[in-house]
Parts: C-alpha cells; sequence; structure tokens
C-alpha cells in the first residue's frame, strides 16, 4: 500500500499557496479528474528549510513526473517526494545544457568587444543547471578545465564567470544601479569605455582625476568648461598652449594675467587668428 | 429437533440435492455469506458439470411452513476422497456479491458515506440487487476510490464511517433476507432485539422444554451447548490500545451499563495516528476519512470491537427462522441456577452459522451463534 508510485503532476495552483500539486498517480487515479484529485504537499530537501518565508519553492510544473508515498492505508493523500527526469512524450526532461548539447544562447548578438571565444563547453554529468519555466537559466559548470558560472535572465541579460576568472556580463536594456553607501571600483589594468550615445556625470561635490601620465579629451564639437557660479573661476595651473584663436567672452570675463605668460604667436598659424588675439598685454 | 419439509440445491440449474449428505450457511456481521456443501456424488457430477467457470448455486428450503432461499456462487472444491463408486468432496460457496465486489472501482465520490456505499453497489450489482440503508451514516465528504477492488473500497468506508450516534458501522448480508446486502451502525444493531411473531424478545433458552407435552415449535431457540468462548481476552493489549477510550457508556448493551468500574478502566488513545489533510480538495470539500485519527473517532472505532469482549458460543440450537447476524437476542440459561445466570441477558448476534444434516434420510437444520457483548 505504501509503496513509491509514480505520478504526473495535473494543477499547481494551489489555493492555499502551500506549494502543493495535484497529481494523478499512475494506477491509482486512471478515471479520476483532475478537478477531484486532491492536493497533495511536496516533500523538499533539509536545504531548504520551509519555515517562515526563509526556503525555495517547490517549482514543480504540469506534466512532472513525480514520485511518492500514500500516506494513508485509504490512498486518499499523496506525499511527492521527488522528480524524475527522463524522457517525456519524446522529449529530453534533463536540460540541454546538462546533457552537454550545443549552447542554446550561442546565436545570440554579441557586444563589439566582447570576447570572441565562448567559454561555454560543459560535460555530462559536470554541469548543474536551474531553468525556470520562461526560461531564466542558473548554471554552476564543475566540467574539469571549464570551470564557469552563469546567469542569466530569459531576456539573454547574463553574466558568465569563465574558467580563468574572467567575467562577462551582457545586459540587453538599460541598466541601472544604486549604491547607497560608497563604491570603489580598483582595476589593475586598463579601462575602456565605450558610449555610443551620451555621457552626463552629475557630481554633487568635487570631481578629482588624479593622473601619472597624461589627460587627452579628443572632441569633434565644442569643449566647454564652465564655472558657473558667481564669483568662481578656471583655473588652469601649468603653461598653456593655444595653438588656435583664445578668446574672452564680451561680458567681461577675463584671463587672470598675473599668472599668464604670454608667448609670441605660432609663426606657423594662420593671420587671421593671430590678429584676432584681445587678451591684455603686460606692459 | 424440527425436520425440514424440503431442501433443494442447483448447482448451475442441475439438482444436485440427493448428492448433499450437508451444508453448512455462515453468516456474520463482518461480512457477506459463505458456505460448504458436502457431496456423495455417485453419477460422477464433478467430472461431467464442474468447469473452471463460475457457477451459479440456488439453494432453497421450507422451513415451518415458510420457504427460505438463498444464492451463491460455487468457490470450488476441496477434500475429496475417490471411491470406485463415489467421489466425496466439499463444494465451497460464496456470496454472489463475491465476484461483483471484486470489480475495479476508480472513480470520485462526494456525500454520506451511505450514499457513496450505496453508489458503488448499485454500480457494480445486478439490477435485482438490494442493499438496506439502517442506518444514515454521520460521515460525509470525498472519497476517490483509488482503482482498487469494490470489497476494499465498501469495506474502508464502513470501517471508517459512524452514524449520529457514534457508532460504527457494519456492511453485512444475512442468510433470511432473500440475497439482500444491509448497513447497519452497531448503535441501531443494538437497539434491534430479535422478536417473535407476537413481537415478543425471543429468548435463547436451554433445551429442557419437553417437547411432546409444549409442543415441537416450543423448542425453537433451545441449545444444550453453550461455551463461553472469550471474556476479556487481551486485557493489557485492549489497555494499550485504547480500547476502552471514553466512550464506554454509549454502549446499550444492559451488561454494559451495570458495568461500575468503566472510569478504572478507560484509557486514553495511546496511539498517533495520521489525520488526513482538512483542506484537501478545492472548495473546502472535505476527505470522508478527514476526522480518522481524531481521538473521538478513534474510540468510535474501537468500541466496534470492544463489543466483541465477552463472546459466547451456542450450539446446535434448534433454528430460529429470520435470525440474523447484527440483530440482539436475550440469554437465558439460569432460571434459578446462579452459576448460569450471570451469563444472562442481551448479546448481539455475531455470526450464525447454519447447519443441515442429514439424519435417517431427513434433512436437520439447527443453528450455532456466536453472541458478543462488552
Amino acid at each position: 500500500m505504501n509503496d513509491i508510485k509514480f505520478g504526473l503532476v495535473k494543477d499547481i495552483n494551489d489555493p492555499e499557496k502551500l506549494g502543493r500539486a495535484k497529481v494523478n498517480v499512475y494506477g491509482i487515479h486512471d478515471n479520476i479528474e483532475t478537478k477531484d484529485l486532491a492536493w497533495n504537499m511536496v516533500l523538499m530537501p533539509s536545504t531548504n528549510p520551509a519555515k517562515g518565508g526563509v526556503g525555495s519553492s517547490t517549482n514543480l510544473l504540469v506534466g512532472t513526473l513525480v514520485a511518492g508515498i500514500f500516506l494513508d492505508n485509504s490512498m486518499q493523500e499523496f506525499l511527492v517526494m521527488g522528480t524524475l527526469p527522463t524522457k517525456t512524450d519524446g522529449v529530453q526532461d534533463n536540460n540541454v545544457r546538462v546533457r552537454e548539447e550545443a549552447d542554446p544562447n550561442a546565436g545570440e548578438p554579441k557586444g563589439t568587444y566582447e570576447p570572441e571565444v565562448s567559454t561555454y563547453s560543459p560535460k555530462y554529468p559536470y554541469n548543474n543547471v536551474m531553468e525556470t519555466e520562461s526560461g531564466h537559466v542558473k548554471e554552476y559548470d564543475d566540467t574539469p578545465g571549464n570551470e564557469r558560472i552563469t546567469e542569466r535572465h530569459k531576456s539573454g541579460t547574463q553574466y558568465e564567470v569563465s574558467p580563468n576568472g574572467s567575467r562577462v556580463e551582457r545586459i540587453v536594456r538599460d541598466n541601472y544601479r544604486l549604491v547607497v553607501g560608497h563604491d570603489t571600483l580598483e582595476v589593475y589594468g586598463n579601462v575602456r569605455i565605450i558610449v555610443s550615445g551620451h555621457v552626463d556625470v552629475a557630481v554633487a561635490g568635487n570631481l578629482t582625476a588624479s593622473v601619472s601620465g597624461n589627460i587627452s579629451a579628443d572632441s569633434m564639437g565644442d569643449i566647454t568648461l564652465k564655472a558657473t557660479e558667481a564669483g568662481k573661476k578656471i583655473t588652469l595651473n601649468g603653461n598653456v598652449d593655444v595653438t588656435k584663436v583664445l578668446r574672452t567672452n564680451t561680458d567681461g570675463a577675463a584671463i587672470n594675467v598675473n599668472t599668464h605668460v604670454h608667448t609670441q604667436p605660432d609663426t606657423t598659424a594662420d593671420a587671421t587668428s593671430q590678429s584676432d588675439v584681445s587678451v591684455p598685454v603686460p606692459e | 429437533m424440527l425436520n425440514l419439509d424440503n431442501i433443494k440445491i442447483e448447482i448451475r440449474e442441475i439438482d444436485i440435492s440427493k448428492m448433499v449428505t450437508g451444508v453448512t450457511i455462515y453468516e456474520s456481521v463482518f461480512g457477506m455469506l459463505k458456505g460448504a456443501i458436502s457431496i456423495k456424488d455417485g453419477i460422477n457430477f464433478f467430472d461431467n458439470f464442474i468447469g473452471t467457470e463460475l457457477a451459479d448455486v440456488s439453494f432453497t428450503f421450507e422451513y415451518l411452513g415458510n420457504t427460505y432461499g438463498c444464492g451463491f456462487y460455487m468457490d470450488g472444491i476441496s477434500n475429496m476422497k475417490i471411491a470406485k463408486q463415489q467421489k466425496n468432496y466439499i463444494i465451497h460457496l460464496k456470496s454472489i456479491y463475491t465476484p461483483v465486489f471484486a470489480e475495479t472501482i476508480n472513480n470520485t465520490f462526494t456525500g454520506r458515506s451511505d450514499q457513496i456505499i450505496n453508489k458503488i453497489f448499485t454500480d457494480i450489482s445486478a439490477e435485482e440487487s438490494v442493499l438496506h440503508i439502517d442506518t444514515i451514516t454521520d460521515t460525509k465528504g470525498r472519497y476517490i476510490a483509488p482503482n482498487i477492488a469494490a470489497r476494499e473500497s465498501l469495506y474502508t468506508l464502513v470501517n471508517n464511517a459512524y452514524d449520529i450516534k457514534k457508532t460504527g458501522m457494519f456492511l453485512y448480508q444475512r442468510f433470511f433476507d432473500n440475497n439482500a446486502c444491509r448497513l447497519t451502525s452497531l448503535g441501531d444493531m443494538l437497539e434491534s432485539s430479535f422478536v417473535d411473531e407476537n413481537n415478543q424478545p425471543v429468548s435463547i433458552k436451554q433445551a429442557v422444554i419437553n417437547q411432546a407435552t409444549m409442543g415441537a415449535r416450543a423448542t425453537l431457540g433451545t441449545a444444550d451447548k453453550y461455551e463461553l468462548k472469550e471474556y476479556n481476552m487481551d486485557f493489557i493489549q485492549k489497555l494499550e490500545d485504547g480500547v476502552w477510550g471514553e466512550a464506554v457508556n454509549t454502549i446499550n448493551l444492559d451488561e454494559t451499563t451495570r458495568k461500575a468500574n468503566i472510569t478504572k478502566e478507560a484509557t486514553s488513545i495511546p496511539k498517533t495516528k495520521f489525520k488526513l489533510s482538512d483542506k484537501l480538495y478545492t472548495n473546502n470539500v472535505k476527505s470522508i476519512f478527514s476526522s480518522r485519527g481524531d481521538v473521538a473517532v478513534s474510540s468510535i472505532q474501537n468500541h466496534k470491537f470492544r463489543v466483541f469482549n465477552t463472546i459466547m458460543e451456542v450450539n446446535q440450537m434448534v433454528a430460529l427462522p429470520n435470525l440474523g447476524a447484527g440483530m440482539c437476542i436475550n440469554v437465558s440459561l439460569g432460571g434459578g441456577n446462579q452459576s448460569s445466570s450471570k451469563q444472562d441477558g442481551k448479546y448481539l448476534v455475531k455470526h450464525i452459522q447454519h447447519n443441515f444434516t442429514i439424519d435417517g434420510g431427513d434433512y436437520m437444520y439447527t443453528q450455532d451463534l456466536g453472541l458478543a457483548r462488552e
């Protein structure tokens, strides 16, 4: 009577939201309609506390093959003890990533600067995969030599940690990050930021850039440095080479001549520019 | 003893009465009829007519001017002694409900236990079959028959059902019920006394009546052999199982109500029993077994067994027609005999073995009774 029995999950919309499932047990409920079946509890592993909201969901699907026992001799209440990934109606139940098949997301467009070599190369049975009904995926791949972690949203947003520890993150839509406290990025090597649109940096306090080497800013448009508050100034503490026209505005802004050394015009500069200099020259 | 006026036994409509040396029919509150026919076969009936298929057996007889009958199925043969001229063997009989009760049931039922039992019975039985619902049950809910024999489904339902008086139920068959089945609560059984044609309670007596002076009918219900088979057997085990529980006072047997040490013997229910979820089904439908495991319900279940704490056997009683299992009957042994009168009182008829034997060419009919009370 209380031997292990097998059945198919028929309904998971437990009205009590306890994670229970209606199971049609083979040989027991052959003629029983789903609406009449009982809601059966699901036995969770001891890694799931299942207490006070702590733990994980039962995560069954309609059609899942389960095993369990009846709790009573009259076989009215079934206890689901586990699931069996097999081959249901010709379709493999075990995840393609577990079965070391080709990366199902290999064809997705990559970033221009994304590393070319994919680290996806699982071997059975090393890849530990959790995929949800909509297509969210977590992989902890223990394949020797190809140890990898991937976490992926159904949309394609994902990060992947490759065997050497490199991490590639791909976000298919917008990204937003809030740090309520402080944030530090420490990079031993180089940093590249490629932006196809605009960049806005808004700093409530000071913006400090300490550079051991040179600073180079190339712009195909204007470059504007503006001290917008009254009495605030722009200080250039060092030699300034002006290779084109240096011009003050008409509202009275001036270059502080006390700290300014004017050298002779560049003889290679065009005449129009040179004659346009309006800086007061010290006597 | 009263002889039978006539007896007729047919197997597959072939009259085998002349070959019969004895018939035993057994009825009990715990189930369906069964029996056995002793055969002295001098015409090779066995070789020519008995096959492997189910054979229906018809058994009719006349007793005290009335005709009674019951149907059976043949359930094999045993103890065959083979001689040159004849074979002696026993044909075993099973209730006519045995084959249909073996049918598999896999359906959903919702309602009172008696309604579900009746529905299953009606679904599987022949059109002319009858189930007497003597008692409406108090248990109700949903039952999913899990693809098991109807017999198992029915007895699971019966053994978990109780009536409004909180007494357990029995599904059984009586020999004198003309092939009908019966669903009765223990409470109703205990209130159902066997009465004579004048509606007076009948008592079983010692066979001291002078037939010559009082007439043959006066010997009905008399017997010489009484045996107290069991009294309070396995007492410690019963205590441990909580057999007495808290419901002793609900038993209406006279002997029980005279007991003074009920509380001394009362025990708690020490067993932990699994209780089905109250939210097993959608829309607040409960399982018909949802109360199983409750202390009170355990007490009800144990009540059924408590009644069988004292078992009295009465053997070779002059048969009382229409006496059936599940009735109560008085035992009046003692008169002025103090040692015997202690066993007097009201008993529940637990089982009856109907014995038809040949005595000098005539059929004799006696009954062996199993009587019970707490």
